[in-house]
């Protein structure tokens, strides 16, 4: 059970400035559409927060791409829409010292590239890419046990607090997905490992106790999945995490709202 | 700290009815019973193979009370039980490389196309092995019926389709990731996708497609690929009577195999001496929801009884 709430609260509230703009090359008519400027919430994802902005620039395209499914870039890398947008930001920008807010982002309608990205059709894809992480994660840190017991509008209140930026909504059935089944230990820690620069992710099974029984830290953890890695940095959420910090207590209270770690290292 | 604590082990080899759930241990006490019923009561296919499908039994389980789907009850019984217990059966990467090894070996004797490939992971620098299918297909051969007849033209198409079957570390349980692509290299869309499972299946995708076939990300190549939701896949194992502990037993011996002639030789029950290799078992069960077809030699290829 997560004490430590006000962790979960600041998280819950990072935001990130963004400022879109559409691809130059998509432009249709004299009028140049002014950039759209948003705040959103690190732990969301983009499809969730991008009806305004998609309404702003759709006008401006051709006629005839405005039914295109829309897609955004940075850097000339197509934004991986089922991750996190904290976990995308910090994932092409922590290396980067020139990269100021707000973050610059592109949006295209037209060359959706489908075999780099998700297609997004409707809010369902989300849910569903949502959940089902979700159902993994609880596979890795109960057997399952937890979110297969939980009642259809439970799974609702999850996706919905999400939805509607609602922590008591959305917390009041997560910290029983937080909750150690067993003693003061998940089974499994559920992590995403990425290297900065790539959206290319790695899985492998963790686990919360490390060989002479003690917690595994997160420099433990490290080591023995990037044994060549010298001297590595290990972000998330923007923060620099000292090596000394257990995973099991980040599990409960540093995770994304998918249950899942997502750890970005250098 | 084993994979499973020995509770749950139990609760999930009791069926709701209290019986043991796997045919092997007890041999024909305890399963002919079942499949004799289904007789009896002139059990339909397409609930036969419901039976087998977790999918279509949580869809009968809004008619649990009526005593009238007496099959559906049952099934949708041992459904929920299955629910309460989970996690159920589980795999270890090392069975699925050895029934991925075996599947490989009949079908390059059979030259159905399926070879065996390695990931190198780049953290730990591992080497992952998963199973690869390539081929082009026309796909009105594997929609049998369509009852639209305005599909028809759509299903006329060729395409070209690859099948990744890989290990799920954290389901402990084989998984699939495929892609067809139309001649000219466009990949089809997620409801063109929906609509070609096979019409058995249809209507229970149909009203829950969302938690069956979705696209994401190929944790290996990290491109889209679509997939079957890989937490019904240790629902399904475990309907086939797949246990990762005593999987091995069912090698012993070719005996209990001649119990089930009858079923062997009923081209309806064809699915059963594929429980020599659970993953053959497995992926003949879920092969209609992906437009796959496995060869009916996979049925008995382990087997040296000739039935007649």
């Amino acid at each position: 059970m997560a004490n430590d709430t006000e962790i979960l609260h600041y998280l819950w509230n990072g935001k990130l400035p963004v400022c879109f703009q559409l691809d130059e090359q998509e432009i249709h008519g004299i009028q140049n559409p002014e950039p759209f400027y948003l705040m959103v919430p690190r732990m969301s994802y983009f499809p969730l927060v991008c009806d305004k902005v998609k309404k702003h620039f759709v006008k401006h395209v051709d006629p005839e791409k405005q039914e295109m499914e829309m897609w955004l870039e940075f850097k000339n890398i197509p934004l991986k829409w089922n991750n996190p947008i904290g976990v995308l930001y910090d994932l092409f920008t922590i290396d980067d010292k020139q990269a100021d807010l707000p973050w610059q982002i592109t949006v295209h309608f037209d060359n959706f590239p489908e075999d780099q990205i998700l297609r997004c059709s409707c809010r369902e894809s989300v849910e569903s890419n949502f959940m089902s992480a979700m159902k993994e994660a609880d596979m890795l840190k109960h057997r399952s046990q937890v979110f297969s017991t939980m009642q259809r509008h439970q799974h609702n209140q999850l996706w919905t607090g999400l939805l509607n930026d609602k922590f008591d909504q959305f917390w009041s059935e997560n910290k029983k997905l937080m909750e150690p089944s067993d003693g003061s230990y998940f089974k499994h820690i559920p992590v995403h490992f990425y290297r900065s620069g790539s959206s290319v992710m790695t899985q492998t099974l963790v686990k919360p106790v490390s060989e002479d029984g003690n917690h595994m830290t997160l420099g433990e953890l490290i080591k023995l999945n990037y044994p060549s890695v010298d001297n590595p940095k290990i972000f998330t959420h923007g923060i620099c995490i000292p090596h000394e910090t257990p995973v099991q207590w980040m599990s409960e209270h540093m995770s994304y709202l998918d249950n899942f770690l997502h750890l970005v290292v250098i | 700290m084993g994979p499973c604590s020995p509770k749950i082990i139990c609760g999930v080899n009791r069926r709701s009815d209290g019986q043991r759930w796997r045919p092997y241990q007890r041999g024909r006490r305890s399963y002919q019973p079942r499949a004799e019923s289904a007789h009896k009561n002139g059990t339909t296919a397409k609930n036969k193979f419901i039976k087998f499908w977790p999918w279509a039994a949580e869809q009968h389980g809004g008619r649990r009370r009526s005593p009238s789907f007496k099959s559906a009850r049952r099934v949708s019984q041992s459904a929920a039980a299955a629910a309460v217990s989970t996690p159920i059966m589980s795999m270890t990467y090392q069975q699925f490389v050895d029934y991925a090894t075996d599947l490989k070996s009949h079908s390059d004797s059979i030259d159905d196309g399926w070879s065996l490939c390695q990931y190198q992971c780049p953290m730990n620098e591992n080497y992952i092995k998963y199973l690869v299918k390539k081929d082009i297909q026309k796909l009105n051969k594997f929609s049998l019926k369509s009852d639209h007849s305005d599909s028809h033209t759509k299903n006329n198409i060729p395409v070209v389709r690859e099948y990744h079957i890989l290990y799920n570390p954290s389901y402990s349980c084989p998984d699939v990731f495929f892609n067809m692509w139309s001649t000219d290299g466009k990949l089809l869309s997620l409801e063109h996708v929906w609509s070609l499972v096979h019409y058995f299946l249809k209507e229970n995708v149909e009203r829950d497609k969302w938690n069956a076939i979705t696209q994401e990300i190929h944790p290996f190549f990290s491109t889209p690929f679509f997939r079957l939701h890989p937490c019904k896949n240790t629902h399904v194992l475990e309907m086939l009577g797949f246990s990762s502990k005593n999987n091995y037993d069912y090698d012993i011996g070719m005996g209990w195999l001649l119990q089930f002639k009858w079923l062997s030789t009923n081209p309806k029950f064809c699915s059963i001496p594929l429980l020599f290799n659970p993953l053959i078992a497995w992926l003949s069960t879920i092969s209609p929801l992906i437009g796959l077809e496995i060869h009916l030699s996979y049925g008995n290829k382990d087997s040296k009884v000739e039935f007649t």
